[in-house]
């Protein structure tokens, strides 16, 4: 991150077009600048047609199979006894007929050739021919799909998206057999030149949708993509948001289904997440279970969520407005029960509330880092042991703790709302603590106008409500039956 | 800004949060004299007249029609900047009014122990957030408050039914003939909302013949209701209080004690919201299309300070700030909502027959 900031301001040079040289002593020269100091740059030289003609590989170790190089690309050249003499037949005829290998194209730029070796490619050279081979023999080291570790379903498949983005292509080319999807190969970022496939359905994506989200890819001026987050928001344009409004997802399932309602993906190299344009409000309340069970549990569980949201952002603030300023809202049995809790505690409500609030993140954060087997100890002594000692020695009120616990379980129903929720949390128990329930209001009605003035590539963040569309309410709360879902086309216009 | 349009259902619920505000915050102090039953019936013979205002409008209603400024611009320049001039100066009282009313129910009712202007401070620049973001984000939101307010307003009058009191019902007429009158000036001189349409509603898509009804129905029918509940539970206690209505909530109670006041005075600080960004962004609207000016953020900063500056200087004799902001809506009214628009539309039909007694003349 250091790194990024110091070359922020750095513009890189424009990129020099060098084509090819016909001298085979200068290509491995130029490749051999391009890479020096590189353990991993490799280089074969050979002879051919008889011992007249030298040829070169050209590789980096530990990027290509060396399998597949032996099995496609070296084997049927070297062992063909009949060559020609000529560069340039050679040349037509390795490409041609010789070489078995089925990814192959041609390279004619010394940046090419660059780009090429970076990706996992094997490069051939001939001596006299200004024209190189590549062989797609990528064979670098990359996890296997296993099940997803965020998007965590009850129901349907457990793959889960990889880090290379050829297989997550082929996971989502083999749940979506149509010709009308395209995934086209771009590449993201000036100095590392991440590969990303921009995906959609041709016929069902909006055009201009899939120019801006293009346009914005285009225009990401960043040197290393670490992850999707740092794709994440260029495609999401300016604007200061409080929720995301491009989606992740790490299953190629709920991709599928996101490209099918005429939205974009991104699928990029190195990272388990694809990324999907334009994500609305109401996405982040339904999961792939709900499409699995019946329509009135699916409306159930989309209405605990909304409440689970609702609950981790209000709850703590409401509570503190109610036991500071408006103790009459709170039925007797109760207050009573909390005014014998809080009398004995040293801080204030608000003060207490913040101090559980950030002890809570503490021993989150303490149980994410750690490594598993210790992380686990970490939580169970935070929560269970300072809590519990906490309450006995009266340092926080029972009441405060119960209700942190509560909140802390509603915000990880959603847990890609744990950020959002997290920082408003924040701001409603201070708002609460300050100004009572006024507080709470004022700061609900600015979050509100913030939401609603979302629109994410022109599609209102609050869709279908807000705006209201009648075809989009067909899977908002309530999720209709797939009997009368399949029946139309399932798009969202916008 | 000028090119996003919202529709008429949003616009509308803007214009019923904003003018049901006015019905919750109505201050007793000025038409202390007026009897409860006859501030009901003057909501209902205000809606008569409201209506008769709307028809007298109706040529900057329809569908596709310019913002009366840029009709104005046509006929004349001078009378852009006029009536420009006058709006501004209408909307910006409007937006003080708004503005002083939070400041007096914070100050008498919600933190009567300790006067601070903060939280007119943060309501105005919250508005300035809305109003910023634009005419779709506060449809939007009212929207949204809309139904909260609703569901509020359910809930209040479940609560407050089972307190009615028949006793406390007195005749409308009891008092005469003017008080009825008074009440119903007032109601209406208070509905600057009538005032914005002339300005916003080329910013709406679609056909307001049906959301404008409905919206004056439902705003003076819920101002109604809510006089009707306030004479019939609380009696002549309600006139003694500032907020009578705020009043009445407190008396409205869940079950076995549980006061609802303070969560139906959240549902206001929202609609007080709405209101305030209702207001901002008709005074943004004005500046562009009236003087061309176009930085939001400078207005909106020039704006806030003048209502910031001029509540907190009020607020020190709240009594005077709350006869003032009642006494002088009528007048305002009369200016905004029917001299500005007769005037231009006389001016376009006299700019007409002179073009076609001109075309006669060639």
């Amino acid at each position: 991150m250091i790194r990024l900031s110091l070359l922020e301001n750095v513009t890189p040079a424009p990129r020099e077009v060098r084509r090819l040289s016909a001298s085979l002593t200068e290509n491995a020269v130029a490749l051999a600048a391009l890479f020096s100091g590189c353990f991993d740059f490799k280089t074969r030289r050979t002879l051919l047609s008889g011992a007249r003609i030298e040829a070169r590989f050209f590789f980096l170790d530990g990027m290509c199979d060396n399998t597949e190089i032996f099995m496609s690309v070296t084997e049927p050249i070297l062992s063909s006894r009949v060559l020609p003499e000529d560069p340039g037949e050679l040349y037509e005829a390795v490409r041609d007929g010789v070489s078995v290998s089925v990814q192959q194209t041609e390279l004619f730029t010394l940046n090419e050739a660059k780009d090429a070796l970076l990706s996992g490619n094997l490069l051939f050279f001939i001596d006299g021919e200004e024209r190189a081979l590549c062989f797609g023999v990528q064979g670098y080291p990359k996890k296997s799909v296993e099940e997803p570790q965020t998007d965590m379903q009850e129901q349907g498949s457990r793959e889960g998206f990889t880090d290379s983005f050829k297989d997550n292509a082929a996971l989502v080319r083999r749940r979506l057999k149509t010709a009308d999807l395209r995934l086209e190969h771009i590449v993201l970022g000036t100095g590392c030149k991440t590969d990303a496939l921009v995906c959609y359905m041709d016929g069902r994506a909006d055009a201009e949708l899939l120019y801006s989200v293009k346009e914005r890819l285009a225009g990401m001026k960043i040197d290393y993509i670490s992850g999707e987050g740092c794709v994440e928001p260029f495609l999401a344009g300016k604007g200061l948001r409080v929720f995301r409004t491009v989606g992740f997802t790490e299953r190629p399932d709920v991709f599928c289904a996101k490209l099918t309602e005429g939205k974009v993906g991104v699928i990029v190299d190195g990272t388990p997440h694809a990324l999907t344009a334009p994500f609305t409000l109401i996405e982040y309340f339904a999961t792939l279970d709900d499409y699995q069970k019946r329509p009135f549990y699916a409306l159930f569980l989309r209405c605990i969520r909304v409440l689970s949201f609702l609950c981790g952002i209000f709850l703590p603030g409401v509570y503190v407005a109610a036991a500071v300023y408006h103790p009459e809202m709170i039925p007797a049995g109760m207050l009573y029960n909390i005014v014998s809790s809080v009398v004995g505690t040293p801080f204030p409500v608000m003060a207490e509330a913040l101090l559980v609030h950030i002890v809570y993140e503490v021993v989150r954060e303490a149980g994410l880092r750690m490594p598993r087997a210790v992380g686990q100890a970490v939580s169970i002594v935070g929560a269970l042991i300072i809590g519990d000692a906490a309450v006995t020695a009266g340092l926080i009120s029972a009441p405060m703790l119960i209700i942190m616990a509560l909140t802390a379980i509603t915000s990880a129903v959603i847990s890609d709302l744990h950020d959002p929720i997290c920082v408003l949390r924040l701001a409603f128990i201070l708002a609460g603590g300050t100004a009572g329930l006024y507080g709470v209001a004022l700061g609900a009605g600015v979050l509100l106008l913030n939401i609603c003035a979302q629109e994410p590539f022109g599609v209102p963040f609050t869709l279908p409500m807000l705006p209201f569309r009648k075809e989009g309410m067909r899977d908002a709360l309530l999720r209709r039956d797939w009997r009368k879902m399949g029946k139309k086309r399932f798009v969202v216009k916008f | 800004m000028s090119t996003e349009k919202t529709t008429p259902g949003q616009l509308f619920a803007a214009l019923f949060v904003s003018r049901l505000l006015v019905s919750f915050t109505y201050i007793s102090v000025y038409g202390r004299k007026t009897d409860g039953g006859a501030a009901a019936l003057s909501a209902l013979f205000s809606l008569l007249l409201a209506f008769g205002v709307l028809f007298l409008q109706r040529s900057f209603l329809a569908d596709g029609e310019e913002s009366i400024l840029v009709r104005a611009e046509r006929v004349s320049p001078a009378l852009c900047r006029i009536s420009a001039a006058a709006y501004l100066a209408v909307f910006l009282f409007a937006a003080f009014a708004a503005a002083m009313r939070i400041e007096v129910f914070t100050g008498t009712v919600l933190f009567s122990d300790n006067r601070n202007h903060w939280l007119t401070a943060l309501m105005l620049a919250g508005a300035s957030y809305g109003a910023y973001k634009g005419l779709r984000a506060v449809g939007r939101a009212a929207a949204v408050t809309t139904v909260l307010t609703g569901a509020g307003l359910l809930l209040l009058v479940c609560a407050a039914a089972g307190k009615i009191r028949t006793d406390h019902l007195v005749s409308p007429f009891r008092d005469g003939l003017s008080p009825l009158l008074k009440q119903s000036a007032l109601s209406l001189g208070s509905t600057a909302e009538i005032a914005v349409l002339p300005i916003l509603r080329f910013r709406c898509a679609g056909s307001a013949k049906k959301a404008a009804p409905i919206w004056l129905i439902a705003s003076f029918g819920c101002a109604a209701a809510l006089a009707f509940l306030d004479r019939a539970v609380l009696g002549g206690f309600g006139e003694t209080e500032i907020f009578p209505v705020y009043a009445l909530t407190t008396h409205a109670r869940l079950g076995e004690g549980v006061r609802l006041d303070a969560l139906f005075t959240a549902i206001w600080i929202l609609c007080a919201l709405i209101k305030l960004c209702l207001y901002l962004t008709v005074l943004l609207q004005v500046l562009r299309d009236g003087f061309r000016i176009k930085n939001k953020a400078a207005a909106l900063a020039v704006i806030c300070a003048l209502c910031a500056g001029s509540v907190i200087a009020l607020s020190y004799n709240l009594n005077t700030a709350a006869v003032f902001t009642s006494a002088a809506p009528p007048a305002l009214f009369a200016v905004s909502a029917l001299l500005i628009p007769l005037t231009v539309r006389a001016a376009e039909r006299v700019r007409e027959r002179r073009t076609v007694i001109g075309e006669g003349r060639i």
